[in-house]
């Protein structure tokens, strides 16, 4: 059903085509060099911007990840412990200092802007500066809290000065932050980054190296062949934005484009039966979630009517077929979430308990809390206060509104009234940020590192600086996250990771329903090796495309002037 | 009566019967996700004529009730802008002067601000509208071309006969309006009216397509079509069965709205 | 003939201030929908991290978002005469900027449909016109109705899932391919053609039958008329006679082209929506979700404007093709 080749117009295009002289790629027809390829990949959105602290969501993060360095990059354990498995990138080498209170990391010699210019230690600097200054507005902001500064004792060394001590401080130094060409941020009024040429035009030292943004069409890579890496083994990436998932789907079908995620259930099945497309799984670092408000709406210092009580919240659990959702919305795409973190950042998830599937214990439960049924009312009561949630769900996606629907049903169940409430997602937000909701249906993007649990869930979340909208606290849990967070023993921050999970899995301040495996479509022509959990992108200047695999499109532009 | 007219006639009113009789015609629950057993995205099949959903609900139904949707909300929206437009436009035709000019100027900035554009504005403002606000919105930015109408048949009638008389045998001003003139508006109130709603039903399908209208789980037309479309489009059953809904419906009013215009227009009489 | 002149200066006058009295009611009334939106660009993405309420404070007081409303409209206004339409928080770019990429690729669009819609159809009614009543003109009009009454949105669906997931005669989305570059001048104007090709026809469609329509009985009208039966009566030549009658018919098409205009604007937000053209209507209906105020404002101004000038042309060619209006 879908044509894997663009059929032109009959003669008349044909005699058109040949008077404008259109046959002229002169490209040889056999390209046996190991290197070369042009991959055409569909964005899910245009870039607003391509400057790395200001860079939002995926779509940004891969070009910007793809044409910048870090100093050095995580491992594949995804460790964020000390500097174990970190391998060496812009940095080639680096020095603790003798009370871990600084590190000075030693440059690439061999390291060149795409421009030309030498890489110093004031490049290092001046990005560090740009990342953490207000003014400017970068969201990695908060991420770079402990760094005190940057130093550079000489050209080729940059020295990072903590506030602190802590386990994660290399990673702190080095993940979050793309070093950035000084030369060419000279003068540039912070408050306006967003319009500094660089945003558009980025220049850095990665393996591709930036070529063109045509606004709203496409963004184009080429390889930079200088590079003290090696130069990526594609000649030509292009990044184009295709908003419409429908569209984004049939491009990869047809051959417009090379590689599309994520997938969803639907044109993953299709993909499975298209030869010219090959599915692709990387875990990503994301869960959702039936979030539950534990204080009061109307009144935050008072717990929620209904679901404060923990009885409820763990029945409430209790009553729901977690497998029989994942199953039903996202079929071999998601698997069910254990807690909140996915399980490729837990160590020991195996020895996690999660609340079970029990209907009849639940029913019990809520009897026992005090919650009733009436013979008039299949909807359980206590005090007058009817068993009834409001559930929150952005009107952008099917598939949490699918699970809450499937919620919906299981939960009336137990005799709990569930009312479903579609919002935009800019209003879903609102309220859920001033606590005026029951539950909403969402979920969280984390990092490596687990800073994510402190950042939503912890006591210290709550309030207008951060994001424990639902107002859980526990001490229990803040402690372990603390010392899981700080412990130099890996041992002992094992543990505390474990004990925390434990404890927020328990206290139920959400049903932990998927972590989603997110499916990507890609060309079968193209080898791209493993795709990581840290994003598809971050192997982008290792994808080959064999040499008698390759088409027209790869070997396009040949004849022309690289 | 031409069969011109009585055929889409009797198409509209067929319509209607369906649309409300929908709940006792559809086969499955038209907007419930099923929970097990339906196989989603199954190509059109005897017991589902229609096909299913990507989430697994039969199209069928979806289209049977999403005419109830549709044709409602065309409807209702339509008879708010035939009143608003019949009171503007009498109004500003039967005073006249100043008044008249003054009202033909707004009328004519408002007609100028694109109505899509209005609804986008207002429907990403308030984010996913009830029912009652997509027909208020619909009715109060769909009134104009009614009040021009009016306003022209009012003004040719002011100065006819029979209102001169009336004012001579000193009948108020208000009730010579309402008894003696409107009624002599109605044809062209009814013409513009059924192709009003021929208008509103492609428009609400376009804003729920957008994704700014009906909102789930209640289906339009053009709700149906969005959701079909948003993920994959290789279901064709879920696009053209909807929109078949969509165009049936709107030429069945377009050509009733042609069969009335030339029925009740005046004969050209021969020079 | 001083007298008929400066009615007609007077009438041109009128109009222009017209023009501007719509462009600055859309404008208020767009602005002051739009700042009363729930949510506002600085709040959260749906799963991201949060920013401090203190730094999305700051964000918001460089933007101006924390004044009361009228001083940020007087503010607005201010920037407006000089030309700064404000700054797109989804582009992170001046509107000016983005407006001026994304609204030349409409106005393509809008111009080639136009175009095509206004030569089709004129051809197409006048031939039906002349021919009332035939079974040639009943099959036409019957086939124009369905045209007529075709959602452009579902026709576009329909277009890209034949042509182009089906059959795969044509590029799903976008302008040109993304190898354009690579290309040789004359396989890059095909290439143009091949994106521009289905959202034209889709566009094109509707607009020809809508003028086909108005067109045929227009021409019916003139056909009719009584200068036109005594020529005909006379004996004088088809075509003379026919042209003749197809002038006396352009008068109400041109006003016709002045309401196809706002109507032709949408159908286009659709097309472009259906095939992800990136021109302004898609643009606009982006902004509008992530709640680009200054944008979608500018957006409606833009639109609004058109719509004023469309009608302005329509009334300058009313003009000149019937003199009887002239020196009303």
């Amino acid at each position: 059903m879908i044509a894997q080749r663009r059929v032109f117009f009959p003669v008349l295009l044909t005699i058109v085509c040949t008077l404008l002289g259109c046959g002229g790629d002169t490209a040889p027809s056999d390209d046996q060099r190991a290197e070369g390829g042009t991959v055409v990949i569909a964005l899910a959105a245009e870039p607003a911007t391509l400057l790395p602290p200001l860079v939002g969501s995926d779509h940004e993060q891969a070009i910007v990840e793809v044409v910048y360095d870090r100093l050095a990059d995580i491992g594949p354990a995804l460790g964020t412990v000390g500097d174990a498995g970190f391998t060496p990138r812009l940095a080639s080498a680096w020095q603790w200092a003798a009370d871990s209170m600084s590190i000075a990391f030693t440059l690439q010699p061999s390291a060149r802007w795409h421009d030309g210019a030498i890489v110093t230690s004031a490049d290092v600097r001046r990005s560090f500066a740009l990342y953490t200054d207000p003014r400017a507005e970068s969201r990695n902001a908060q991420l770079l809290a402990n760094i005190d500064s940057v130093s550079t004792p000489d050209p080729q060394t940059a020295t990072f000065w903590f506030k602190r001590r802590s386990p994660q401080q290399f990673y702190d130094a080095v993940h979050h932050l793309f070093v950035m060409p000084a030369h060419l941020l000279v003068n540039v009024d912070l408050a306006q980054l967003a319009t500094v040429p660089l945003a558009r035009s980025p220049v850095g030292t990665g393996r591709f190296a930036f070529v063109g943004w045509t606004s709203g069409q496409r963004i184009e890579l080429r390889s930079d062949t200088s590079n003290y890496r090696g130069r990526a083994m594609l000649d030509r990436v292009y990044f184009v934005p295709t908003p419409d998932f429908g569209a984004a789907t049939v491009k990869l079908f047809t051959g417009e484009a090379d590689f599309f995620t994520p997938l969803n259930r639907e044109s993953l099945e299709q993909a499975l039966r298209t030869p010219s497309v090959r599915v692709w799984s990387y875990p990503a670092l994301r869960y959702l979630h039936l979030a539950f408000n534990l204080r009061d709406p109307a009144n935050r210092a008072r717990p929620h009517p209904v679901l404060g009580d923990v009885a409820v919240r763990r029945a409430l659990s209790m009553a729901t077929n977690r497998e029989r959702v994942v199953r039903t919305v996202f079929d071999s795409i998601g698997s069910v979430a254990i807690g909140p973190a996915p399980r490729a950042l837990l160590p020991d998830e195996s020895l996690l308990r999660p609340i079970p599937y029990d209907v009849d214990g639940a029913r019990a439960l809520l009897d026992s809390a005090g919650w009733v049924l009436s013979p008039t009312d299949s909807v359980r009561s206590r005090g007058g206060v009817r068993l009834r949630i409001e559930v929150l769900v952005p009107s952008v996606s099917l598939n949490r509104d699918r699970m809450a629907v499937l919620l919906q049903d299981q939960l009336r169940m137990v005799g709990a009234e569930v009312v479903l409430q579609r919002l935009e997602p800019n209003a879903l937000v609102k309220r859920t940020s001033k606590g005026e909701f029951d539950s909403w249906m969402g979920g969280w993007n984390t990092s490596p590192g687990l800073v994510g649990l402190r950042q939503v869930w912890s006591t210290r979340a709550i309030g207008g600086e951060g994001d424990n909208t639902g107002g859980y606290s526990s001490s229990t849990f803040d402690a372990n996250v603390d010392t899981a967070l700080t412990a130099f023993d890996p041992i002992v921050a094992r543990r505390a990771v474990n004990r925390a999970m434990q404890t927020i899995i328990d206290d139920a301040p959400a049903i932990w329903l998927v972590e989603e495996v997110s499916p990507s479509g890609m060309s079968s022509r193209i080898d791209p090796g493993v795709l990581p959990s840290t994003g598809w992108w971050h192997g982008l200047p290792d994808w080959r495309i064999p040499p008698s695999r390759r088409n027209d499109r790869d070997r396009a532009g040949l004849g022309t002037a690289n | 009566m031409s069969p011109r007219l009585v055929i889409p006639l009797a198409s509209l009113v067929a319509l209607a019967a369906v649309a409300v009789a929908a709940p006792w015609l559809s086969p499955f629950p038209p907007n419930e996700i099923p929970a097990e057993g339906i196989i989603a995205s199954l190509a059109p099949t005897l017991s589902h004529p229609f096909g299913t959903d990507s989430a697994g609900r039969d199209v069928l139904s979806r289209v049977l009730n999403g005419a109830r949707v549709s044709l409602g909300v065309a409807l209702l929206s339509v008879l708010l802008a035939s009143t608003v437009g019949t009171l503007y436009g009498a109004a500003s035709g039967w005073i006249g002067g100043i008044i008249d000019a003054a009202c033909m100027r707004v009328l004519d900035v408002l007609m100028s601000i694109p109505r899509l554009l209005v609804l986008l504005c207002v429907a990403a403002l308030w984010g996913a509208l009830p029912l009652t606000g997509i027909v208020l919105l619909l009715g109060l930015t769909g009134w104009y071309d009614v009040a021009r109408l009016v306003r022209a048949d009012v003004q040719g009638l002011r100065s006819r006969e029979f209102v001169l008389a009336a004012r001579a045998t000193g009948v108020r001003e208000a009730r010579i309006l309402w008894q003696h003139v409107l009624p002599h508006v109605l044809p062209t109130l009814a013409v513009t009216a059924t192709l009003g709603v021929a208008q509103t039903i492609a428009f609400e399908a376009g804003l729920s397509y957008l994704g700014l209208g009906v909102q789930p789980p209640q289906a339009s037309w053009g709700s149906i079509l969005s959701d079909g479309t948003a993920l994959g489009i290789g279901r064709w059953w879920v696009t053209v069965f909807p929109g078949l809904a969509i165009v049936g419906a709107v030429l069945v009013c377009n050509a009733l709205g042609d069969a009335l215009r030339e029925a009740l227009a005046p004969r050209q009489v021969a020079a | 003939m001083a007298q008929p002149r400066q009615t007609l200066l007077s009438r041109v006058v009128g109009r222009l201030l017209q023009a501007v009295l719509v462009v600055w009611a859309a404008t208020t009334a767009a602005f002051v929908l739009l700042r009363a939106a729930p949510g506002d660009p600085y709040t959260t993405s749906l799963d991201g991290f949060s920013v401090p309420d203190s730094t999305r404070a700051l964000w918001r007081a460089q933007r101006g978002l924390d004044q009361p409303l009228p001083t940020q409209y007087v503010l607005w206004l201010r920037n407006a005469a000089r030309g700064n339409l404000g700054y797109s928080t989804m582009y992170k770019r001046p509107v000016f900027d983005v407006l001026r990429e994304v609204l030349p690729r409409t106005l393509l669009l809008m111009g080639l449909a136009l175009g095509t819609s206004i030569l089709c159809g004129m051809a197409i009614g006048a031939w039906q016109g002349t021919r009332a009543d035939t079974t040639g003109d009943q099959w036409v009009s019957t086939f124009s109705m369905i045209a007529y009454s075709l959602p452009e949105f579902w026709l576009a669906l329909l277009m890209l899932q034949l042509f182009v997931q089906s059959l795969g005669w044509f590029p799903a989305t976008g302008i040109v391919d993304a190898t354009y570059d690579l290309m040789s001048p004359g396989r890059q104007l095909l290439d143009r053609l091949e994106h521009l090709a289905l959202p034209w026809f889709t566009l094109s469609l509707v607009g020809t039958a809508w003028f086909a329509r108005f067109q045929r009985s227009s021409m019916i009208d003139a056909w009719r008329q009584p200068h036109v039966r005594t020529a005909r009566a006379k004996g004088l030549a088809g075509r003379g006679v026919r042209r003749h009658a197809w002038r006396t018919s352009l008068v109400p098409v041109i006003t016709l082209f002045g309401l196809l205009f706002p109507a032709l604007l949408g159908g286009a937000v659709f097309v472009e929506r259906v095939f992800s053209w990136p021109g302004m209507g898609y643009t606009t209906i982006l902004a509008v979700g992530a709640r680009d105020y200054e944008l979608v404002t500018a957006a409606v101004i833009v639109g609004s404007t058109m719509t004023a000038l469309g009608s302005l042309i329509a009334d300058g060619l009313q003009q000149l093709a019937d003199p009887r209006t002239r020196a009303s």
